[in-house]
């Protein structure tokens, strides 16, 4: 995993301040991979790449990048991992195609060559990359399917800029830099920034399962996409699988996440997910001691949400070699500043990924599974319930807008406290998917962020956004194939909690401190093979996921669901609004770091130091 | 911290007061110690352009009556999430700020922007609460110092923070020829004063300009008087002038666009407000700051702003031949344009600072506040 950047002029020729740029992005994005740095420029001038590298398959020189195939047609600068390389290089040797390296990266160009876009349907892994075509003079750009590695676009004047991270394009690049008011509206409505914007209105994130092709000459690119997770499960023929076949489909993809020329680790919680990936990396290394890290806090030390003991339980009986990382409020308060100057963008998440990698590379493993993805697939989250409850309340509430009005109004000023204020609003959000969705995954509801934004951000915020008929968009063609709102509400939390939240705070907190994160359960290839299971009226659920593992404890399918969360709201009293309900004020805080430029920010607060 | 800012005027409004409140409240949104900031307008006359920075709610809601304003003030206080401090941007508003700060439990601070906290006000409430306030903000020293005089406000609470100026906006241009035949002063020397033409802003010092034009010109026959702004008191001035037989020597420019700002200081060889009332005079830095020499009062918050004569002249408003001497002076040294050293003092990220540090303050007094609780 690395980070990726470059330059495409779409009339005239680049010139030296514009590759002092990508030289810029790459310093910027240094800390994504420590492990070596590339430049490259085409011999016409029109396109300049840069390069930084996290060396994990193919770790020799020959791996570098930008890199060039044999033909020097292509020139690629990539950043991920492509899991199934060395099935997909056995099939291009079958066709002709030679390699003059041992890399992932040479495979993936050599798809593309042989099958055009459509290649990368053959791959399974995380990926963004942009790729020169020196024949037809084009760029193209692609994302992996689900979203995992990010890709951020600027068009300005005739320049197509692209980079990993969306903060390193908006403080490398001459762009004008404005806010976006769908970004402010979406981090109070969700915690993060949902794609395809970002928090400077002129950069966007690339569509995943895409590719974007651009033309010298032409303003306007072409975009086609390769594959879509709402058309898998309506296309997914319901079927109900056994334990046997969840485990097989399970353990391959571990298998294929396993891939690395380095040794591999294996984040681990007291919940199920990690656990099953832990187990199914033990079952298949055999005679390897795998490693695990689990992060506990120091607030939560003999409490419920512990999840050390249970951890250290389970590591013990893996037989791995565990290590187990305590952090409390003081480390939290030296390690803030990094933590927000490596955040790309405004997220009330992403700090347990921070800390959790941060433990990794103090362990010196460069290659970290994760369970991230379980609860999607599996149902696991709580609105796997929630939603099927509230859209059938549609059907028993009154659905005159004035009265439920009046009703949320009085709820409003009974609400006890602990309840989050947002449940005085539920009432409004019952009836479809999409508004239930809106509900259960929102930080404030609608109405709140009147006080929270000014009418001028909420009201442009808002109509970018369309909150609700965004979602009832994302699962229609589910919805259409008459699948049921389990499979919907899947795809719902694949594509906008797990893509928005989960994987964007995961690739840049991980890559925060040079660790790549893979994701099991996050994989095309696992959901083809369980789509049709997540489709049936009987799909499967954590429990069949917690026996299909031979070694999985079975203690740890009976702790109730946490989630990875994080003492922060407590952590962050002392500097913060102390009425304010958990995350709200931690999204306060965050949006107040991200208010000032960093560049702006710094001498201020040095004159105010001194 | 939250802050609650009650304000007479800013977005969608003219004037010194207003400009301040737009300034300080992009100084609240840049601060790190700022968390968000709800700023009831007492009054919104015209229409709100541009993009309000990301950290301010502006409720326009609260424009309008008195009762509308108090109310949605109250209800402020009533929120889930109460203000921490509450910022009452004009003596005026006061009772109801103090009001409200009361109701939640806020710390309150007020804005002194000069004249309108130099004597008590008609409202006896407001004069008894006046020393009741948590922290002063004051645009000169000069106003606190009458401000305690009369309110026995404790000095310790005072902070000044002078207004500030777009230096990257106010530059050195060369005239506009548009301007130059839209006012006839081909071949003429240009003088000018600019503000609100009111019977309650005479201090500003047009009348003292006009009783010296007829010695200006006797020495510069071909000088004009700029008298930039509008008001009731413009037929009046317009009399005077005629009166006193330089009716050709004054060109009165009606009220003229923001935009158009720049260009007239740039049409100017002086700017003289020899005013009697400034709480700072903000715009003899803007004239500064295009190049233009200054000639300001030492009565007032002038002296301030052109920090003690440093960055233009100073005369005493009531001696018309120190006036005449100083433009005079200035006609006929006819020196190229040049920004005065020392201007960035008030620029914008001088501004940013003070509000900074004061703001720091009085995080620090609210956390004292509620340890001590």
């Amino acid at each position: 995993m690395c980070g990726i950047a470059g330059v495409f002029s779409l009339n005239s020729n680049l010139g030296a301040e514009h590759r002092c740029v990508i030289t810029r992005l790459n310093a910027w994005q240094a800390h994504r991979g420590p492990d070596g740095e590339g430049l490259w420029s085409s011999d016409d001038h029109s396109v300049s790449f840069g390069h930084r590298r996290l060396a994990i398959i193919d770790t020799g020189s020959s791996g570098n990048q930008p890199m060039s195939d044999v033909t020097g047609r292509w020139t690629i600068t990539f950043n991920g991992e492509i899991y199934n390389y060395q099935v997909v290089r056995a099939e291009l040797n079958q066709l002709g195609y030679r390699f003059a390296t041992h890399s992932d990266t040479e495979v993936l160009i050599n798809a593309v060559a042989a099958w055009g876009f459509l290649g990368l349907r053959k791959l399974r892994g995380m990926y963004a990359f942009a790729l020169w075509d020196n024949r037809n003079k084009e760029l193209w750009l692609a994302r992996d399917p689900y979203g995992i590695k990010p890709l951020y676009v600027a068009q300005c004047n005739d320049l197509v800029w692209f980079a990993s991270q969306a903060r390193a394009l908006a403080e490398c690049v001459p762009l004008e830099n404005k806010r976006d008011p769908a970004a402010l509206a979406g981090f109070y409505l969700w915690g993060h920034v949902p794609e395809p914007f970002s928090w400077w209105e002129n950069i966007e994130m690339l569509r995943p399962g895409s590719v974007q092709r651009f033309q010298a000459g032409k303003k306007i690119a072409t975009s086609e996409v390769f594959f879509d997770i709402p058309e898998t499960y309506a296309e997914a023929e319901p079927h109900n699988m056994s334990r046997e076949e969840i485990r097989d489909a399970v353990k391959d993809s571990v298998q294929h996440h396993l891939v690395a020329d380095i040794p591999v680790g294996v984040f681990l919680s007291a919940g199920i997910d990690s656990n099953v990936v832990a187990a199914f990396a033990t079952e298949l290394r055999p005679g390897t001691k795998l490693r695990t890290i689990t992060l506990g806090f120091d607030e939560y030390a003999g409490t419920p949400e512990d999840e050390v003991p249970l951890a250290e339980e389970a590591a013990r009986a893996l037989g791995s070699d565990h290590v187990t990382v305590r952090i409390g409020k003081e480390e939290f308060d030296t390690i803030l500043d990094h933590f927000f100057a490596r955040m790309d963008q405004p997220s009330i998440d992403g700090l347990n990924t921070y800390l959790i990698s941060r433990a990794a590379a103090a362990q010196g493993l460069k290659v970290v599974l994760s369970g991230l993805g379980g609860d999607e697939l599996f149902g696991g989250y709580p609105s796997f319930r929630q939603v099927p409850f509230l859209i059938s309340m549609g059907r028993v509430l009154p659905s005159s807008k004035w009265l439920r009005d009046r009703i949320s109004g009085t709820f409003r000023h009974l609400l006890p406290r602990g309840v989050p204020p947002k449940m005085a609003g539920a009432i409004h959000y019952v009836g479809e998917i999409g508004a239930a969705y809106l509900f259960r995954r929102s930080l404030h509801l609608t109405e709140e962020l009147a006080t929270l934004l000014d009418e001028t951000w909420l009201r442009a915020g808002l109509e970018k956004l369309q909150t609700e008929s965004s979602f009832q968009r994302i699962v229609a063609p589910v919805a259409r194939a008459g699948k049921p709102v389990h499979a919907q509400v899947s795809v719902l939390e694949s594509c906008c909690y797990m893509r928005n939240q989960l994987l964007r705070d995961s690739d840049w907190a991980s890559m925060a401190h040079g660790v790549e994160l893979r994701v099991p359960f996050v994989d095309v290839g696992l959901l083809e093979w369980l789509a049709p299971a997540v489709s049936s009226a009987a799909p499967p659920s954590k429990q069949d996921l917690a026996s299909c593992a031979k070694h999985f404890n079975p203690i740890l399918a009976k702790r109730p669901k946490t989630g990875f969360t994080t003492p922060v709201a407590e952590w962050i009293r002392d500097i913060h609004e102390p009425r304010t309900w958990r995350l709200h004020g931690w999204a306060d805080t965050v949006h107040r770091r991200f208010r000032t430029p960093p560049s702006q920010m710094q001498p201020l607060l040095g004159a105010l130091a001194s | 911290m939250n802050i609650l800012l009650l304000l007479t005027d800013g977005y969608g409004s003219l004037g010194g007061i207003s400009q301040f409140n737009r300034d300080f409240m992009a100084a609240l949104n840049a601060s790190m110690a700022v968390n968000r900031v709800q700023a009831l307008p007492r009054l919104i006359p015209n229409e709100i352009k541009g993009a309000i920075p990301e950290a301010i709610v502006y409720d326009r809601s609260a424009s309008g009556s008195k009762t509308r304003f108090t109310w949605h003030a109250i209800e402020h206080a009533w929120t889930p999430v109460a203000p921490d401090l509450l910022i009452c941007g004009h003596i005026n508003l006061l009772p109801v700020a103090y009001f409200v700060a009361r109701l939640c439990g806020a710390r309150l601070a007020l804005i002194m922007h000069g004249i309108d906290v130099w004597r008590p006000t008609s409202d006896p409430l407001t004069n008894r609460l006046a020393r009741s306030v948590d922290a002063y903000l004051s645009v000169s020293s000069l106003t606190a110092d009458r401000f305690v005089r009369w309110s026995q406000a404790s000095p310790d609470r005072m902070s000044i923070l002078p207004n500030c100026i777009n230096l990257d906006r106010f530059t050195l241009r060369p005239p506009d020829p548009t301007l130059i035949a839209r006012y006839n002063l081909h071949g003429f020397r240009v003088i000018a004063t600019l503000g609100r033409l009111a019977p309650k802003e005479r201090y500003k010092g047009f009348d003292e300009v006009l009783e010296v034009m007829p010695k200006l010109v006797d020495r510069f026959p071909k000088v004009k008087y700029l008298i930039i702004g509008d008001g009731e008191d413009r037929s009046r001035l317009t009399a005077k002038a005629a009166s006193l037989g330089i009716a050709q020597n004054v060109v009165f420019t009606g009220r003229i666009p923001e935009e158009e700002k720049v260009s007239h200081y740039s049409l100017m060889d002086a700017y003289v407000m020899p005013s009697s009332g400034e709480g700072f005079g903000i715009v003899l830095l803007e004239a500064a700051a295009c190049g233009i020499a200054v000639i300001g009062s030492n009565a007032d918050g002038s002296r301030e702003a052109l920090m003690e004569g440093q960055l233009g002249m100073l005369v005493d408003p009531h001696k018309p031949d120190e006036l005449t001497a100083a433009i005079l002076r200035t006609l006929e040294r006819s020196t190229p344009r040049m920004r005065p050293s020392g201007i960035e003092t008030f620029g914008i990220d001088q501004f940013q600072l003070r509000v900074d540090r004061w703001l720091w303050r009085q995080e620090a007094a609210i956390r004292a506040k509620r340890e001590a609780a």
